[in-house]
């Protein structure tokens, strides 16, 4: 189990604007996963696949600190892949199924005039591509949704004692009080 | 709507200057659409491809780090504990050393600080790392059937010593990595060879199989490309791929430069970004940011690959620049102090010279001057 596997999704997304990089690769651990299953099934090619993913994590970090998360961060990160996958569909032929199947939605003429109605489909469809991922990355996916979870649950899920989890958190709140101290120091020094 | 007219649309929603109404017409398409189910998607696909992605993260990040120089993404709670101690202990030594620095000039006590060498690590497909610094020459290890030496001339061989037992991907990937102040030629498999400068990595096949020769690059190197035209060499980084047949040629993409540079000096190479391609004749230079590619039909052909042939050489670049290849040959940190540097600066250098004998050189010329404290370097105007 990840140390920051704890944290909520706008807990790391408030950690990763402080520079975090632990709380980047939880984010990137959670969401993996499903946001590369979203745009290969979409893009049928691995390749752009990837590149989508990795341009948007790489974005990710390059602006943690002007990020502003206003929405959910799975939100944020499901909005960001679509937007990439439009890119990449600009770039393809003007025969290719992608610009026909646009035509034919378009000219039916019906559309969701709300964005958030559209926000919520798109966040359904991609968490329900779930099923085609390994069964190790749907767990670490799932687990994070149950922020519930009691300690004795937590352990029982990942087979760990109930101790050992207690014993992490406990960890891991500690270390991020100290690192914390640590920047607050770090600014106090850039700025005195 | 026609066609054209739905292209412009995408542009348009690409650029971000559609309508609500277009946009809600677009994104509704998107959640109705029904791409083809039956694309095949295996577990092990997934865990390539997501692990390949956190790769090219974690090398794009490898240099961009400020606070904590070094540590890889995934620490441990201990790592992670450990560092805030290190990270006091550089915020102290900092601190102390803006007190008195001493010139380059007047300089007695401290050592001199030397030039890189021929340093590298080699990752075995089978996650054993091996120093190629210290190790002796002859055979390093075995794996699927492929025997590695590091020959008198420190260059590692590749000999097939028997037939591989399985098709497969051809027995997963070696990493060979230079730290800052090393370098290192190897051939590959293939008969291709690589020179790695400073601070860089190669991870490549240990044997090449399949339609494509694909190599990952992070940094810079050199590549004299073994002519196999059935099967392209692909040299993929974070910003771009580069496909060629057989070919001679330098990347240039250190995370901390602003673009990627491919150079060209014979044959004949397409570098591709996610949405665009050029094609580059030999003596051309393309450069990549994050917006867009451009070719330069004069680069310093010279210049650009001087590092592989012992020296650091400039023309007209800025101190910037300068200080970052320093930086990545002598191992050093870079402070600035006081005004900034305006000017450009030109000259040539032996790699094999102490880093005194190089900022002698640039304060020769009046416009910028060093302080040097153990490993770390002030630049002043």
């Amino acid at each position: 189990m990840s140390l920051y596997s704890i944290y909520s999704d706008q807990e790391l997304a408030s950690l990763l604007t402080r520079g975090d990089r632990i709380a980047f690769a939880e984010i990137y651990d959670r969401f993996k996963g499903l946001l590369f299953v979203h745009a290969y099934k979409r893009l049928n090619n691995q390749a752009e696949a990837e590149d989508v993913v990795h341009d948007l994590f790489s974005t990710l970090w390059n602006k943690r600190e002007e990020l502003i998360i206003n929405t959910q961060l799975a939100g944020y990160l499901y909005t960001a892949v679509r937007n990439r996958i439009f890119k990449i569909i600009v770039h393809k032929q003007i025969e290719s199924k992608y610009i026909t199947s646009i035509q034919h939605s378009l000219n039916e003429g019906h559309y969701i005039t709300d964005h958030l109605v559209r926000s919520n489909e798109l966040a359904k469809i991609i968490e329900k591509e779930i099923s085609a991922l390994p069964p190790k990355m749907r767990e670490i996916f799932i687990l994070s949704r149950q922020q519930n979870l009691s300690h004795k649950e937590i352990a029982e899920k990942l087979s760990l004692s109930e101790q050992t989890v207690s014993k992490q958190i406990t960890n891991a709140l500690k270390i991020l009080r100290v690192r914390l101290g640590i920047i607050a120091y770090l600014f106090f020094l850039i700025k005195f | 709507m026609d066609k054209h007219q739905i292209k412009d649309l995408l542009r348009k929603y690409a650029a971000g200057t559609c309508t609500e109404q277009e946009r809600a017409m677009l994104e509704t398409w998107y959640v109705k659409w029904k791409p083809n189910d039956q694309v095949e998607l295996s577990g092990r696909l997934i865990e390539d491809s997501v692990d390949k992605i956190w790769q090219r993260l974690e090398n794009s990040n490898k240099s961009a780090r400020k606070l904590w120089p070094g540590q890889s993404i995934r620490m441990t709670g201990v790592a992670a504990a450990i560092l805030v101690f290190i990270s006091i202990g550089i915020g102290f030594y900092t601190v102390n050393y803006k007190d008195q620095p001493a010139r380059v000039a007047d300089k007695i006590t401290e050592p001199d600080i030397t030039p890189g060498g021929d340093k590298a690590t080699l990752t075995l497909a089978d996650g054993r790392k091996i120093s190629l610094t210290d190790v002796s020459n002859g055979q390093i290890a075995e794996e699927s059937g492929i025997k590695i030496t590091k020959a008198a001339d420190g260059q590692i061989v590749y000999e097939i010593a028997s037939l591989s037992p399985s098709g497969g991907d051809g027995g997963g990937y070696n990493t060979i990595e230079t730290p800052l102040g090393g370098q290192f030629q190897i051939k590959l498999p293939d008969g291709t060879n690589v020179w790695l400068n400073s601070a860089s990595s190669l991870k490549y096949p240990v044997k090449f199989s399949g339609k494509r020769r694909l190599v990952e690059l992070s940094g810079e190197a050199y590549f004299e490309v073994f002519h196999s035209p059935q099967v392209p060499f692909r040299v993929v980084n974070a910003n771009q791929a580069i496909e060629v047949l057989g070919t001679h040629f330098n990347v240039m993409s250190y995370p901390d430069e602003k673009s990627v540079r491919t150079t060209l000096y014979q044959g004949s190479v397409k570098v591709s970004t996610i949405n665009s391609f050029v094609v580059l004749s030999p003596g051309q230079q393309s450069s990549i940011t994050s917006a867009s590619i451009n070719v330069d039909e004069k680069p310093d052909l010279k210049g650009v690959i001087a590092w592989k042939n012992g020296k650091i050489e400039f023309s007209d670049m800025d101190i910037e620049s300068i200080m970052r290849i320093l930086h990545r040959w002598y191992n050093i940190e870079v402070t600035y102090l006081g005004l900034p540097v305006n000017n450009s600066f030109g000259g040539s250098v032996s790699k094999s010279k102490n880093l005194d004998e190089v900022l002698k050189v640039l304060e020769a010329t009046g416009d910028v001057h060093f302080k040097v404290e153990g490993r770390r370097v002030f630049v002043m105007p």
